[in-house]
């Protein structure tokens, strides 16, 4: 039996996690929807078009202003936004929603992305651009349009700064958008409707893997409550190897003069000072609309003592058990994945979404999970402090590594390309040390790598730091209301500021702003939450973005990767 | 220098689906295969095959192509003797069984010489496109397509068993009823190596063929791909494959810890040399260069891997410790130099006239390669890591009588010394 909305929003309130952000964390989770209503809506084209050749790509974004070609503006601006079907007969304002007479979403159907608050061209404030630069929003010959508007989001939702700090010169968030903050958005599913949802998306291994599954996590049927979280922007800086992957694959070269004078630190400012305003935009991984997930999972008690699922209205808030296990959503983008078109290999940079899933996870007040969340990545952990980042948690090619393949260099039936690039280590080591010492540093390395007793596990990958903040590091923690008094006692430091999650808990209008259970009368969540649903991006398209670092990102699915986890987790 | 794409570990059939947990999903679809609570030791359960129509199967996927090098590892029982147990076969790839009598084999399917007589029997191997793996012990043969190879070679399967022939000290080992084994088959790249329960019992040096991409009938656990024969009548505690990672060794390199700079140098120097890879006028060059060192890299360590496991063993802790000054960065240290000088007289007094023809080959190469490149790319080396600059002192100062193996005008200046 599928759960009705009253119990779908019961089950919401009851387990509401309890988030700690790092004490530098920029932005909260907001609602969507606030997000979508002050965003300009741009179609682009989908197919694509050589990196170097901006101007082709901007050309298929929105619509022109003059007759055609560039400068270009959005098909809807941003004043006009509505998912109000109540402005459907409001001359200013577009509703989003808005079918045609065969029932199509028209501003659903092309390739859509949200442009909120533009892309950056002059707001960093601390290096600004010596050149006379374009406004915000702009897309002409002028803009570069490389990396999203970051310093205004943080202006309109940027958490305030503390109080130590020189006092901000905006209110921050701002006034206009604070009932939207410290939101998120609840998806709430019992075994059968998870099951059936998987169904519906298409994701057959997936949905057989769930159906057998779940007799093995226990004897009854279970709740999964996901708390999407949606961040107005990621904040992340690439890695340096990844900064020269990404030159390799736009041709900047770097000269070696410029390798010389090469900075010790890697950072925009002393690279864009060395490699001109060519590189400027691309040391970073920000991207403006950052969707994350967490899966809160209960077994349902049972009427009696029997498995037969009880409802969970018919249940008192103490009788409401702790969640068994709880799957923590993290991502890794721009990983590269090969695939075969037409027997010749196909590289795309692909985003990973993973859900590792931690057993008997620790809890306030009996169902209200401890989450910690990453610093600009928010990423979900289960306790505090300095994590290896999940880059290496997914069995993709890694970007830094990745090398273009094309027909020439595609490996015939005993090529040994692969093994031919480790032996390029050996070459460097001879073109820097000579012969002999060259050639003996390199030898080393070849008798450790064919050793066939060495561990075959042995990993060098070096750990990037992913930063859910250290238990002295809180700054905003977000919790049912129920739980601010005993978390007020435990965190008196003046530093840390508790919020209570933002919304009607009891709304079950599905458009209601306040309303925070995802409905599948909202058409702007995806297909497979909502029929037929949107498939836009949450943020800007960049250019030269090879590795889909910077673009804004589709809502993710969240399932597959749940049951990904759970699989991982029986096996383990 | 693996990378694990296969991890069935030994408690979990979710449904019908053997759960793999390397991260690559390579669930296998299980046919009358049962858990059963009878593992190795008392805590663990084993896949149960009935030899009759058990079987594991694992749709072919991306990841089985470009294997260049394999290996398995797997802790299996058998029920019987008087007939082949297949462990694991990837179709027209590799594959791992126990024969009739017991002896373990393991092959892959590669090119080999036409003319070559690889095998201490006189049998040589060939399979038909489309079939499965064939015991190259047998005396079986079949013609292939020959369009598709390359010029005086031929497609076969080339192995090596438990039966002595292989072994270092020529004594075999058969499998036995009802007893647990750990079988560990590794394919490098140049060598194959067998071990039963860690023991070496067969190894030989003289492979020439990657191993091929497994092709679309897929992988099978306990029984033979094209047909239900050569079933496993026995049980896998687990089973883990590994593939070659052609990024292992700059994961390695770039375990020491650098600036910014540094690393932009070398990873530039990297990049340069890919490029001139990837570019058409200039990849046969390169790739004679490369194959030069290679072949150089691969008859040391062939020398090396054939004096046997103590060798190897020893070989082992030098590495290993390099391995851990390069990581801390201490590679211009005293500790570093004591290292170099007793690796280097190891090899001179082990491997003696196999380590001068390598410094030999490898000037050779490199002569080539002078000509290919502009050293000038390479200078951001002496200002952003001098220690790599003191670490080739240091081998220099280790190995005195290295330029007897060439004349004044063959050194090619480094960039350390042109400064």
């Amino acid at each position: 039996m599928v759960l009705t909305i009253p119990e779908q929003i019961k089950l919401m309130q009851v387990y509401e996690p309890v988030l700690f952000l790092h004490r530098n964390e920029n932005f909260a989770p907001i609602s969507p929807r606030g997000y979508i209503e002050r965003s300009s809506l741009w179609s682009y084209l989908t197919t694509n078009l050589p990196f170097a050749d901006n101007d082709s790509q901007k050309k298929t974004w929105g619509k022109p202003i003059f007759s055609e070609g560039l400068p270009r503006t959005a098909d809807v601006p941003a004043s006009e936004t509505s998912v109000d079907p109540n402005d459907l007969n409001d001359d200013n304002q577009v509703y989003l929603g808005l079918q045609n007479e065969e029932g199509k979403f028209i501003y659903l159907q092309p390739p859509h992305f949200l442009d909120h608050q533009g892309w950056s061209e002059s707001d960093d404030e601390e290096f600004p651009s010596p050149v006379v630069v374009p406004s915000p929003g702009e897309v002409s010959t002028q803009s570069s349009n490389r990396v999203c508007g970051l310093n205004r989001i943080d202006r309109v939702w940027g958490l305030p700064e503390i109080p130590e700090d020189i006092p901000p010169p905006f209110v921050k968030p701002n006034e206009a958008v604070q009932e939207f903050v410290f939101r998120y958005s609840a998806e709430v599913h019992d075994s059968i409707s998870l099951v059936d949802a998987l169904a519906l998306q298409g994701e057959v291994q997936s949905t057989k893997l769930l159906d057998d599954l779940l007799p093995m996590l226990g004897r009854g049927n279970f709740w999964f409550i996901f708390y999407h979280l949606f961040y107005p922007a990621h904040e992340q800086a690439l890695r340096l190897c990844e900064f020269i992957a990404l030159l390799k694959k736009l041709n900047i070269k770097i000269a070696g003069e410029d390798l010389i004078n090469f900075p010790p630190e890697f950072n925009s400012k002393s690279l864009i000072a060395l490699l001109g305003e060519q590189v400027r935009g691309l040391t970073t991984a920000d991207y403006a609309g950052d969707f994350q997930s967490i899966c809160v999972i209960v077994e349902n008690p049972g009427i009696g003592s029997t498995s037969i699922p009880i409802s969970p209205l018919d249940l008192q808030d103490n009788e409401f058990p702790a969640p068994k296990l709880v799957g923590l959503g993290r991502r890794v983008r721009g990983a590269i994945e090969v695939q075969s078109v037409g027997g010749l290999p196909n590289p795309t940079a692909v985003d990973v979404q993973l859900m590792p899933i931690v057993e008997n996870p620790e809890t306030m007040g009996v169902t209200h999970v401890k989450v910690y969340v990453a610093k600009g990545t928010h990423n979900n952990y289960d306790s505090p402090g300095q994590k290896p980042s999940p880059i290496n948690d997914s069995p993709l090619t890694p970007a830094c590594e990745f090398e273009d393949v094309d027909e020439d260099t595609s490996p015939p039936v005993d090529d040994k390309n692969h093994k031919r690039n480790t032996i390029l280590i050996t070459l460097a080591k001879l073109l820097a040390g000579g012969l002999f010492a060259g050639g003996i540093a390199a030898l080393a390395e070849a008798l450790r790598d064919n050793d066939p007793a060495a561990d075959p596990e042995d990993i060098f990958d070096p750990e990037v730091p992913d930063e859910p903040p250290e238990a002295g590091e809180f700054r905003f923690i977000i919790a049912p209301e129920s739980q601010l008094e005993a978390l007020g006692e435990q965190f008196p430091d003046e530093l840390v500021e508790l919020r209570p999650w933002g919304g009607d808990p009891l709304s079950n209008d599905p458009l209601d702003p306040t309303n925070n259970l995802v409905h599948t009368g909202q058409f702007w969540w995806p297909s497979g939450i909502s029929t037929p649903g949107a498939s836009w991006r949450f943020g800007v398209n960049c250019l030269d973005d090879p590795f889909n670092w910077r673009s804004g990102m589709e809502m993710p699915d969240f399932k597959v990767p749940l049951v990904k986890g759970l699989t991982q987790f029986i096996a383990q | 220098m693996w990378t694990k794409i296969l991890d069935l570990p030994n408690n979990v059939i979710v449904g019908n689906q053997a759960i793999d947990i390397s991260g690559y999903e390579n669930h296998g679809n299980t046919t009358d295969v049962l858990l059963r609570v009878s593992g190795s030791s008392p805590s663990t359960k084993t896949y149960s095959f009935n030899g009759q129509t058990s079987r594991v199967f694992i749709p072919v996927q991306p990841v089985w192509q470009d294997l260049y090098a394999i290996r398995v590892e797997a802790l299996v029982k058998i029920n019987d003797l008087g007939h082949r147990h297949n462990i694991i076969e990837g179709a027209l790839s590799f594959a791992l069984f126990v024969r009739a009598n017991g002896v373990v084999t393991a092959t892959f399917f590669g090119l080999e010489d036409d003319d070559s007589a690889f095998t201490s029997f006189d049998s040589l191997s060939a399979s038909v496109l489309g079939g499965g793996s064939i015991d190259p012990f047998s005396t079986v043969t079949a013609q292939i397509p020959p369009s598709i190879l390359p010029p005086g070679k031929k497609l076969a399967w080339i192995g090596l068993n438990s039966s002595g022939d292989f072994s270092p000290t020529g004594i075999g080992r058969l499998m036995e009823p009802d007893t647990w084994v750990k079988i560990t088959y590794i394919h490098n790249g140049i060598s194959l190596w067998l071990y039963m329960d860690d023991q070496l019992v067969g190894v030989r040096h003289d492979i020439q063929s990657a191993v091929l991409p497994v092709q679309s009938d897929g992988v099978h656990l306990g029984a033979w791909p094209p047909r239900n024969e050569y079933l496993l009548n026995g049980e896998l505690d687990y089973i883990k494959v590994w593939k070659f990672d052609p990024y292992h060794r700059y994961k390695k390199f770039f375990c020491r810890p650098m600036t910014a700079g540094q690393e932009a140098c070398w990873r530039t120097l990297f990049g340069q040399l890919k490029q001139i890879l990837n570019d058409p006028d200039s990849r046969p060059a390169l790739i004679k260069i490369l194959d030069c060192l290679e072949q150089a890299e691969n008859k040391i360590i062939r020398a090396i891997h054939s004096q046997g496991t103590e060798a190897i063993a020893l070989n082992r802790r030098f590495s290993q410790r390099y391995e851990q000054l390069w990581c801390n960065d201490q590679i211009d240290s005293e500790k570093m130099e004591v290292l170099i000088k007793q690796w280097g007289n190891w090899l001179l007094e082990t491997v003696e006239d196999e380590f001068e023809e390598y410094l030999r080959q490898t000037l050779a190469c490199q002569q080539k390669l002078a000509k290919l490149l502009c050293l000038d790319d390479f200078k951001c080396l002496c200002y952003s890591d001098p220690k790599f600059g003191k670490f080739i002192k240091l081998i220099e100062q280790c190995f005195p009588q290295g330029s007897d193996y060439c004349s004044q005008d063959e050194i090619v200046t480094t960039p350390y010394q042109s400064q």
